[in-house]
């Protein structure tokens, strides 16, 4: 099981690591390459050789099927492929093969057809994003007019109709990893590999289109990957509320509770909407209580930790923290570059260094707003066929940039202060160094200084006329402290939060 | 490449490939048709990689080579040219250079190297299809197929094979067609076949390209199984394509054995009232109401959406079996694509309940033709 991690990359490497430190895998035993390992070896070379679009049409889904005898048996998906590789690739490709492995005298291809099946399962899950879908297909509670299908299951009559909520695009390797999530990635691939046993419940939290739902997702396809026969189910807090809803005025609460405790793996995505709905976290707990108990998986997602999701009920909070917190922080700069160059390679398009750099110092805030942003380069250069060169990617996103900064203003600031410490805005001008005060008000001059980048002289003659040093011994002693208290930490980026996305 | 070919030729060869060469954006050689001599012939293919047609057409080759030309442009010019004239082809630096009576083009063209090579089929066939029938069941079944790739193998159609006939089914799970087609005389092979397939699911798409292939003229569609990849030959003209890998669901279950109610309705009257109550059903919802009333002699249909108003339609019907009235909800779709694929002018109207499925089927007096086509749809449950 373990050999089927694959060092592709050297941020990778940590990863791998940390999976050997944690389960003494026999994985430093393998000194041979894997059949899997020489098609990558291979693949990366074939890649630099060809076009990319030669690259993706001919070599996807391919791989080694046998490796004896000095002949390498490749599986391809189709008929077009197998000619292909044979008539055309062929010499480039046992080149590869021959540097990496001396014995390969000859390569031949077959068409395989286990792949394909792979990849679309059949499991019937009706693909869908954060589990939004029509109203035909919502999980097992019909809306009241359907039509009802012929068939609900093609593998075998007798089990109930089920469906994952998945989407495929969501898989570990499509994951960038950097210091920001590793750790949350590795609980989350330990998870995939050892259902139930490595860490339960897995609770990860973290801001806005940092990738929870990404790695969440990855779980269920990595576990449908290897064991299709197992339960999954993926589910937002708000959908589980409404089939909760619709489940008690159909008098059909027992059949939701039993469809629920009968998953081998759980995924509740954005839990914190389940605050304040006491009805909905008493099902919940009961259902979590039945999986906990069988060792089923459990995996919770949520935009701020346990601690901080106001009305949740105790006895829910306690569990959460029983098993495993993680988190994901905001990416940093290098994290950013490295997402835009990868999302870059998926869709096959090319921008200057220069250009990326841009993008990523100026878009910070969350990934999917740096999706947006190339996203719109790219379309606009498409379009208007231009060159994404420095200039023309800050024309593009010119617009978009100013919107960001224009959006928060000292008067924000100082309403997120005053309602998040609940203390008044004359409290915070007023002399007086009372720790109720004294420690909002260094947090407000923190932020003035690092999101407006405000002169410190300005800060202080905002706080009634205080000296400029006085603001930069708060702006250093937050900075400092942030990296010891982790607590310091989580409140900035709260704050960060309803500053950019108020709610 | 220098050759000398009719126009009629290669404009029906073209009119065969050219939906299969469409716009690729990843693998820009894909819209390209390539032209290449073979054996004293002119070959001529088109793939998307997932089905592939290679057409040949007589013609005088004065020099050997290879040529692929955008799909689109080629095509437009020789469907314009007057039929009946002659074309001479030559390959030049800038391009293919056609030549006929008063039309002279150049059309710029790829290196044919690049052009995918399609797997052929060279030995003999296992067994063939009669064209006509094939193609009548094609039409009859294919609008079932689901179109949702979620289900990959609802988007084919399903065939069983059987030693004195094959059973075509398609349906996306809320109707199903189901025809059966005859086979006589058969090779040897076809036992051979039988024994390793029992069934098979081959894509809707290829058996679109299939319909438009058969011809009047054509007789038989010769098959054959490859490695996970059948083999089509219309008429000299070969089509390759994936077979869908995974399990068909067994829709024979769900085909009523019996029905409580059967009744006969005017085809033209029926198709006329639903296509009227369609207008009448919401968009969002699109259902009619059918009320068959054996007493009364009567079947209703209606239909009402809060935005646009009600109607309602009385037709007379016949009743063949049944006493019991019963109401049943519909989408009128179904119902329409249903009764436009039956010849005949009365329809026989079949239902057990109002959530069990219904068939639609031609109702001629003579009951000794056996019908061998079968249209089931699943109604809406309230």
């Amino acid at each position: 099981m373990h050999s089927c991690i694959i060092i592709s990359s050297m941020r990778e490497h940590r990863v791998v690591i940390y999976f050997i430190l944690l389960f003494y895998s026999p994985f430093l035993e393998h000194r041979i390459m894997t059949n899997e390992e020489l098609w990558k070896a291979v693949l990366g070379q074939m890649e630099l050789s060809i076009s990319r679009a030669n690259f993706i049409t001919w070599f996807k889904n391919t791989k080694i099927v046998s490796n004896a005898n000095g002949t390498v048996t490749i599986g391809v998906p189709n008929g077009f492929a197998k000619e292909w590789l044979e008539n055309k690739y062929n010499i480039f490709i046992l080149r590869a093969l021959k540097s990496l492995d001396i014995s390969v005298q000859n390569i031949c291809c077959i068409i395989s057809v286990e792949k394909e099946s792979s990849l679309h399962p059949t499991v019937d899950g009706v693909k869908s994003v954060d589990g939004v879908q029509s109203g035909e297909s919502t999980g097992f509670v019909r809306k009241k007019l359907i039509e009802k299908p012929f068939f609900t299951h093609t593998t075998d009559g007798a089990t109930t109709f089920h469906e994952t909520n998945l989407n495929t695009r969501y898989t570990f390797d499509n994951f960038i990893v950097a210091e920001n999530n590793e750790l949350a990635r590795a609980a989350c691939f330990a998870v995939a590999q050892n259902l139930g046993t490595a860490y339960n419940p897995l609770f990860i939290y973290g801001g806005v289109g940092l990738g929870k739902t990404h790695l969440l997702q990855s779980i269920g396809n990595e576990l449908i990957k290897h064991s299709p026969e197992k339960r999954i189910k993926y589910i937002n807090s708000e959908r589980f509320t409404t089939e909760l809803v619709d489940s008690i005025k159909n008098q059909k609460i027992d059949k939701f509770k039993e469809y629920y405790q009968q998953m081998d793996l759980l995924i509740i995505d954005d839990i914190q909407f389940l605050s304040g709905r006491e009805k909905t976290q008493n099902e919940f707990f009961h259902i979590f209580n039945a999986l906990y108990q069988l060792n089923k998986q459990i995996v919770i997602s949520s935009d701020r930790p346990p601690k901080a999701i106001a009305t949740l009920e105790d006895r829910l909070r306690s569990r959460f923290e029983g098993g495993m917190i993680t988190d994901i922080s905001r990416p940093n700069f290098e994290t950013r570059v490295a997402i835009l160059e990868s999302k870059m390679a998926e869709k096959g398009f090319q921008m200057d260094l220069p250009a990326i750099h841009y993008i990523a110092q100026n878009v910070t805030q969350n990934i999917r707003e740096l999706e947006g942003a190339l996203n719109r380069v790219v379309a606009f250069c498409e379009f208007h066929k231009i060159s994404p060169t420095l200039e023309n990617t800050e024309k593009i996103l010119a617009e978009l940039i100013e919107n960001n900064k224009k959006t928060i203003q000292i008067e924000d600031i100082f309403r997120v202060i005053t309602e998040f410490y609940n203390i008044s805005k004359e409290d915070i001008i007023k002399k007086g160094r009372k720790k109720e005060v004294a420690h909002p008000r260094q947090v407000m001059m923190y932020i003035l200084r690092t999101e407006l980048q405000m002169p410190f002289s300005t800060i202080g003659d905002l706080f009634g006329g205080r000296d400029h040093t006085t603001a930069l011994h708060a702006f250093e002693k937050i900075q400092k402290n942030k990296d010891i208290h982790t607590r310091l930490k989580e409140e900035l980026n709260t704050l960060k939060e309803r500053l950019y996305y108020p709610i | 490449m220098k050759l000398i070919c009719t126009q009629e030729n290669l404009n029906r060869i073209i009119s065969y490939l050219e939906k299969v060469a469409g716009k690729q954006l990843t693998l820009p050689i894909l819209s390209n048709f390539l032209l290449e001599t073979e054996n004293g012939r002119l070959k001529i293919s088109a793939t998307n990689l997932e089905i592939g047609i290679i057409g040949y057409i007589g013609a005088k080759i004065e020099s050997e080579g290879k040529i692929a030309l955008p799909a689109k442009v080629l095509s437009n010019f020789i469907h314009n040219l007057p039929s009946g004239d002659v074309l001479e082809l030559e390959s030049t630096p800038q391009g293919l250079k056609i030549v006929s009576t008063a039309y002279q083009t150049t059309i710029k063209g790829l290196d044919g190297k690049d052009f995918p090579i399609i797997p052929e089929y060279k030995e003999d066939y296992f067994f063939s299809f009669p064209a006509q029938e094939l193609k009548r069941a094609l039409t009859r079944t294919l609008f079932c197929m689901s179109v949702n790739n979620a289900r990959l193998e609802l988007t084919g159609v399903h065939i069983f094979f059987h030693k004195d006939r094959i059973e075509l089914a398609a349906t996306d799970s809320f109707r199903l067609a189901e025809e059966i087609i005859p086979l006589t005389d058969q090779k040897e092979s076809y036992d051979e076949f039988l024994a390793q397939n029992p069934s098979l699911i081959i894509p809707g798409s290829t058996l679109h390209e299939i319909m438009h292939i058969i011809t009047p003229e054509s007789t038989d569609v010769k098959i054959a199984l490859k490695e996970n990849q059948i083999f089509f030959e219309i008429d000299g003209i070969q089509i390759i394509s994936r077979i869908i890998n995974g399990k068909y669901p067994d829709y024979k279950q769900i085909i009523p054995k019996n029905f409580q109610l059967q009744v006969v309705l005017e085809k033209e009257s029926f198709q006329r009232a639903v296509k009227i109550a369609s207008n009448f059903a919401s968009y969002n919802v699109g259902e009619i109401t059918l009320s068959l009333l054996p007493a009364e002699k009567q079947c209703v249909i209606s239909s009402e959406s809060q935005e646009i108003g009600t109607n309602k339609t009385i037709l007379p019907l016949e009743i063949k079996n049944g006493v019991d009235p019963l109401t049943i909800v519909f989408n009128p779709r179904y119902i329409l694509e249903g009764i436009n694929t039956l010849a005949s002018e009365k329809i026989l109207f079949s239902a057990n309940s109002e959530s069990t499925p219904i068939s639609l089927c031609m109702y001629n007096n003579k009951e000794s033709e056996k019908e061998q086509y079968m249209y089931i749809v699943m109604p809406i449950r309230k």
